[in-house]
Parts: structure tokens; C-alpha cells; sequence
């Protein structure tokens, strides 16, 4: 019953993050411009709650200054010098719609989001998201290697080297394309990986209960002769049988499960 | 009992390349443990994805697997096989799956983590793991579901030496409940006393061999050499010596490592550097340590990858590291070097850094030559093996010639004949004035080096002597 009552509240809490989180996406596009400083207010709120949970801000304060560094000299060149505020509330828009998830991503885990989104999504769909969600770290130090790895080649891709927009290809070319094969691959992998742990095969699946104190240390019991995988009603879901090729070239016989 | 057989298989995975098998076999029985050793490329991780997902396959010949038999496969690299952040709720992945009451799971996840010897709670974030603990973890992921059949591809490369003699304890308790297990491994008498049957995948068929060393049929692998390599590295060298270096030898340090505590800034040391450290050029130094213990981490911060670790103690050719300002004086070849790989050819992508760095388009061909991976050089890099990828990544930095390389764990997953090319372009680089720094789970038997620098206890040390004899045909450093 303990368990119960954990696993609701921090379902509960993880609903309502991922509605404040949409909502105030929303509201950093739908919202006047006079009205984004209450906006800014909020957001600060999350980055400090986030920060109260020993998460880094640095990359996302980068990722802020690198947008306004980059979209201010378009204003300023298309635009003139008069547009330059507008070009700043454009970006300040975009880091407001992308704030709330970063905070969600970095304060809630990704199986309890999955759980949640079950509510309304097919559990497959539910597992990419969250998991994908969950992969975002290792993406960011992926993308970060690889950009060590093609500095260190010769690319021109240094900060100083992409002061020159025509170096910014570069970028694309050693970095982003590269990443995107990784990116190929892993989630091939990673599709794998769930599959030969019987991911898809229930339509229903339960979930992992929070469970923050417990550990094998505490309560480590020998106990697999009741194991699911050998009950009557989950032999049915098995993945596991049986298989010949469906080549038309095949000779041998089927063993039948 | 028998658990699975895979009997007279054929299969190709195109028309454009040959068959992976060719009448394969192999039956496994209840409590077996299989091992299948054979050069990179020839299909031993195809064995297993063969007998876990047997529909995703369209082979010739027959898959008989036991009624109700569960499989667990654990992959090479435990990275790609996280879906979880913490490692109570990575275990319980399976068990989710096949709908088991969640007041069930902590339960029977912590008899699996219990059974790794992960005795850590639920909660501990999967990121704190090393790589070692993160295999393991993945091994309780599979035992959580009670698996009969266990395929393990590859421990012994992602493992370090206590990382092996621990999963070998556990793979002698699970034989003893009766698991049968198949384990794929270059490196099987890491494994040798849980082995009950050696198999060689060559030609597309197991061949079985009773000793620890594969008697593999030479004329069947191409450069393939059973012989281990002398201890005279120059006589290794004699075909290619030729080539030289563009850069004049100097002999003095390369790279100096002032004492200094190492680690992140604002994060406890990962380890401490009491003596000052040196690097030469023609100095080849090894630097070994366990899984985490800050092998990586020391070598990124060395090229000046690392912006969030203090550089104050380390010197590059006299200079702060920082990154880029190197150019082609220094190659930094990382953990699975294959993801550098963008260039549409091999010989465009080795061409790369050659164009950017001004230098002569010839050395990309004589770094193909030396390698003997010439008829490669038009063939598309995204469609080479793991062990060919490998090494054209590695060619695409020394084809430069720096003056000085580190190379992160660059054997791993690399079969003998793969492994005996870049250990002889190292010693040939090395010979040309290249100082080199390496960084491994272990100590590389066919590897020649002055410097032995080892991580342990939180301590940087220079051992005393390499343990390596080899190392007696070079110099000693002072």
C-alpha cells in the first residue's frame, strides 16, 4: 500500500509538470509582448527549482546566448538597427518555448513521464518519447566528442573559425551529420535492446514503482521460482519460439512450439 | 536437454556481398557454455541476433529453439543499451513488459542486481556507473526475466580486468544453476575455465578447436598470422620504414604533467598526480587504469577538449592545451573512432584533415598502403566492418604524421589481424619520432613501450618498470 501511495503522488506531480510545461511553452508564442516579463518570472522559477536540484544551467545559457549571437546580426542585416528589439523578442520567445522542457526533462524521469503519457498515447508511443527525452544528455555529449574529434582534424569549426558564416557548412558536414548516423544507429539499437526485453509484447504494461530508499542492500531475497516469464498466462506473451526461416528456398522441417 | 540449434544455415545479407554462413551449426544443451571466437566482420554478433530474433532474418535452414525458452542477449557496448536513468527502473524494464505487478518488481529486481553484485539502491543514477558496473546492469536486465539461454557478445573489450574476474565468478554461478550460456569473444581464454566447447566462426561455418589458442585455417583469412609479433620491433617494420616523418624529431617533452590533483572543477579529484610526468617524442607510453577511473577524461583534457577541468599542471609542446591551436602536430583518436566518419569515399576522408591542414594528398595513400587497405579506398566508410571502420578512422589521423598521438582504447573490439596492423603503424609512427600515449582497460601483450603510467587508488603512478617484455628492446626513459 506504501508503494501505492508513493507511485500516485509522483505520477500526480509528473502530470502536472508536463501540463505546466506545455502551458507555458504555449505561452511564450501565444502571449503579447507586454506580457512575457510575468513569463520570465515563472521560467526563473523552474531554472531556480531546477538548480535546487543540482541540475547544470550552463548549457542552457549557452544555447540562449548562441541564439541571440546568431539572430541579432540577421535582424540587424535584414532589418536595420530599428528591428534590433524585435529580433530579441524573437529569440526570447523561442528560449521561453524551449525552457519549460528543458526543466521537465531535467526534474522528471523518463519512465514516470512514459507512464503518464499512457494516459492518452499507445505505450510504444509513450516508450519513444520518454526514452527519447531520456537521451538528450547523451546526445549533448555525443554531439560534444565528435565536435572535440573533428576540431582536433583540422575542421574549421572552432568558435573563432565560425565567426565566418561561410564556415558554418562545416559545422553540418563534420558534426551534424555525423551525429545524425549516430543517431541512426542508436536508436536502431536501442529498438533492439527493448525488443529482447520483450517491449511491445503486452499492450498494457505495468510500471516501475518509486521506490527512492530501496535497494538489493535492504531487502535482497532469493526468490525466483514464482518468475513471471514461467506463469501459465505469460507464456502466452513469450516471444520466444520456434522459428524457421520463411525463405521459400528453405528444406528443413518445423518444430512446432 | 537440448535449449537451441541452428542447423545447416545459409544466409547473406545481400546479393553484393558473400554468404556470412555457409551450412553453419551448432546445438547448445542445458548448463553448456559455447564459446565462438573469429575475425571481425565474419557474422559471430550475427550468430546471436540469429537466435534471438530468428523472424528478422531470411536464411536458408533451421532455427529449433525450446519450447517456453527464454533468451538473453547481452550486447558489446552497454551504452546503447540503457533505457532507463536509475538502476532499479532500467532492471525492471522487462518485467514492465510483461505486465508484472509493480508491489512484485522491487522484489525481484534486487534479487538480480543482488546476483551481479550491484548492492546499490534503486535510485543510484545509471550515469555514476562505470562501464564495468554498467555491463553488469545489463546482465541483471536479462537475469530479472530468468533467461535459460544467456548470449554475452564481447565482455572481455568493454571490461577491465576486475570487471572479467568478476563476471567470470558470476557466469560460474549461473552454469551452476544450470544456464547455458553463448559467449562471443576474441580474447577467449579470458573465459577459459567456464568454456565447455571452443568454436572458430571462419568460412561461414563453426569450426571447433579443444585448446585456448584458435587454429584457425591461415589461408582462409586474409593476412591472417597466428605467430605473435616479435620482440624487435624494427624487424616488424622493414617493409614500410621508408615513409618519414614531415616533422623534425625533437627530444624534448611533448607533453609535461605537473603534480596536481585531476579532476572536474567543483567535483572531487579523479585521481592525483604526485610526480611530474613526461612524454618525449619516440617515447610510446602506456597509460592503464580500471573502468572510471579518469583514463578518458585525462586524455581529452590533454588535447583541450575538456573546458570544465583545470589545465593548469598540463603543458602540450610548452603551451596551456587548448582546442585546435595544435593543428597537425597532435592526433587524438577516441573511444569507438567510427563516428568521426562523414566523407562520402575512404580516401576523401583520410584526404580531410590533409586539405585543411595543407599537406601532401600522398600521405593518405601511403597510410593505405601501410595498413594494406588500399582496395578500400573508394569503398564507402559507412559500409565497412567495425574493424575496417576502425582503422580508417586511425588512418585519417596518422596520415598527418603528428608528432604527438593518444589514442583512447583503440584495440578494443579489434581481432587479432586487425589489431597486429595498428600495433605495427604505431611502432612505425613511434620509430619516426611520434610520441604516443595510450590509454587501456589493461596491459597489451604485443604492445612495446618506455612509460607504464598506471591509475589506481586515486593515484597517477609511473610504474617502476613496464610490465611488458617487450618494452626491453627500446630504451629506457629517465
Amino acid at each position: 500500500m506504501q508503494i501505492k501511495s508513493i507511485k500516485t503522488s509522483a505520477k500526480h506531480y509528473c502530470f502536472a509538470a508536463l501540463v505546466v510545461s506545455i502551458v507555458l511553452a504555449s505561452c511564450a508564442f501565444f502571449l503579447p509582448a507586454k506580457a512575457l516579463l510575468g513569463l520570465v518570472i515563472v521560467d526563473i522559477a523552474l531554472v531556480l527549482h531546477a538548480m535546487y536540484l543540482k541540475q547544470k544551467t550552463f548549457i542552457l545559457i549557452k544555447m540562449g546566448l548562441m541564439q541571440l549571437l546568431v539572430t541579432l546580426p540577421f535582424y540587424y542585416f535584414i532589418h536595420g538597427s530599428a528591428s534590433l528589439f524585435d529580433g530579441f523578442i524573437v529569440v526570447l520567445r523561442v528560449f521561453l518555448a524551449i525552457l519549460p522542457g528543458w526543466w521537465l526533462s531535467h526534474t522528471q524521469r523518463p519512465e514516470r513521464l512514459g507512464e503518464v503519457l499512457c494516459w492518452w498515447l499507445p505505450a510504444q508511443w509513450s516508450f519513444v518519447i520518454a526514452a527519447s527525452i531520456g537521451l538528450l544528455p547523451y546526445i549533448i555529449k555525443e554531439t560534444k566528442e565528435i565536435y572535440t574529434i573533428q576540431c582536433l582534424r583540422g575542421a574549421r569549426i572552432t568558435p573563432k573559425a565560425l565567426r565566418n558564416p561561410k564556415n558554418w557548412c562545416e559545422l553540418i558536414y563534420c558534426v551534424l551529420l555525423p551525429m545524425l548516423i549516430e543517431l541512426l544507429k542508436l536508436s536502431k539499437q536501442m529498438a533492439q535492446a527493448a525488443q529482447l526485453r520483450h517491449f511491445g509484447h503486452n499492450k498494457t504494461p505495468t510500471h516501475w514503482p518509486d521506490t527512492p530508499d530501496e535497494g538489493p542492500h535492504i531487502n535482497a531475497v532469493n526468490n525466483t521460482a514464482d518468475h513471471p516469464a514461467n506463469s501459465k498466462e505469460n507464456q502466452d506473451i513469450s516471444p520466444i519460439f520456434t522459428h524457421q526461416s520463411t525463405s521459400p528456398k528453405t528444406t528443413s522441417t518445423r518444430e512446432q512450439q | 536437454m537440448q535449449l537451441a540449434s541452428l542447423s545447416q544455415i545459409d544466409f547473406q545479407f545481400n546479393d553484393r556481398q558473400g554468404k556470412v554462413f555457409n551450412q553453419l551449426n551448432l546445438t547448445v544443451n542445458q548448463g553448456e557454455c559455447h564459446c565462438i571466437d573469429g575475425p571481425t566482420g565474419s557474422g559471430k554478433s550475427t550468430i546471436l541476433k540469429l537466435l534471438t530474433q530468428p523472424q528478422a532474418f531470411n536464411y536458408d535452414g533451421e532455427v529449433k529453439l525450446a519450447p517456453s525458452l527464454l533468451i538473453g542477449l547481452v550486447m558489446q557496448d552497454p551504452n546503447i543499451q540503457i533505457l532507463r536513468q536509475t538502476i532499479g527502473a532500467e532492471v525492471a524494464f522487462g518485467l514492465e513488459n510483461l505486465a508484472v505487478p509493480a508491489q512484485q518488481m522491487p522484489q525481484k529486481v534486487a534479487t538480480a542486481l543482488t546476483r551481479v553484485g550491484l548492492n546499490l539502491p534503486f535510485s543510484t543514477p545509471i550515469s555514476q556507473l562505470s562501464l564495468g558496473q554498467k555491463y553488469r546492469l545489463m546482465i541483471a536486465a536479462q537475469l530479472v526475466l530468468s533467461p535459460q539461454l544467456l548470449l554475452l557478445d564481447e565482455p572481455w573489450a568493454q571490461l577491465d580486468d576486475q570487471g572479467v574476474a568478476e563476471l567470470s565468478a558470476l557466469l560460474v554461478s549461473l552454469l551452476a544453476d544450470k544456464m547455458s550460456l553463448i559467449i562471443i569473444e576474441h580474447q577467449p581464454q579470458a573465459f577459459n575455465p567456464l568454456i565447455d566447447f571452443h568454436w572458430q566462426l571462419t568460412g561461414g561455418q563453426l569450426i571447433s578447436y579443444s585448446s585456448p589458442e584458435p587454429v584457425t585455417p591461415a589461408a582462409s583469412i586474409k593476412g591472417f598470422n597466428q605467430a605473435p609479433l616479435p620482440p624487435q620491433a624494427a624487424s616488424i617494420t622493414s617493409a614500410h620504414a621508408s615513409v618519414k616523418p614531415p616533422q623534425t624529431v625533437s627530444h624534448s617533452p611533448l607533453l609535461t604533467i605537473a603534480p596536481h590533483h585531476f579532476g572536474y572543477l567543483a567535483q572531487e579529484p579523479l585521481f592525483e598526480c604526485a610526480r611530474p610526468l613526461s612524454v618525449s617524442a619516440t617515447e610510446m607510453v602506456l597509460l592503464t587504469g580500471s573502468n572510471g577511473a579518469g583514463k578518458s577524461s585525462l586524455l581529452t583534457a590533454i588535447v583541450g577538449g575538456n573546458s570544465d577541468v583545470d589545465l593548469a599542471a598540463i603543458e602540450l609542446f610548452g603551451q596551456r592545451p587548448k582546442l585546435g591551436i595544435f593543428k597537425h602536430r597532435l592526433g587524438f583518436l577516441m573511444q569507438r573512432p567510427s563516428r568521426q566518419l562523414f566523407e562520402p569515399t575512404v580516401i576523401s576522408e583520410l584526404q580531410f584533415s590533409l586539405k585543411r591542414f595543407g599537406l601532401p594528398l600522398t600521405q593518405a595513400d601511403t597510410v593505405l598502403a601501410q595498413l594494406e587497405l588500399s582496395h578500400l579506398k573508394h569503398a564507402s566508410p559507412h559500409t565497412l566492418s567495425y574493424g575496417q571502420q576502425h582503422l580508417i578512422a586511425f588512418a585519417s589521423i596518422a596520415c598527418t604524421y603528428p608528432a604527438f598521438l593518444l589514442l583512447d582504447d583503440p584495440f578494443a573490439g579489434l581481432d587479432d589481424e586487425y589489431m597486429k596492423k595498428l600495433i605495427k603503424i604505431l611502432i612505425e609512427l613511434n620509430q619516426q619520432g611520434c610520441g604516443i600515449l595510450i590509454a587501456s582497460h589493461r596491459v597489451i601483450p604485443s604492445l612495446s613501450y618506455q612509460q607504464h603510467w598506471h591509475i589506481s587508488h586515486g593515484q597517477l603512478t609511473q610504474q617502476t618498470r613496464p610490465t611488458n617484455t617487450h618494452a626491453q628492446a627500446f630504451p629506457y626513459a629517465d
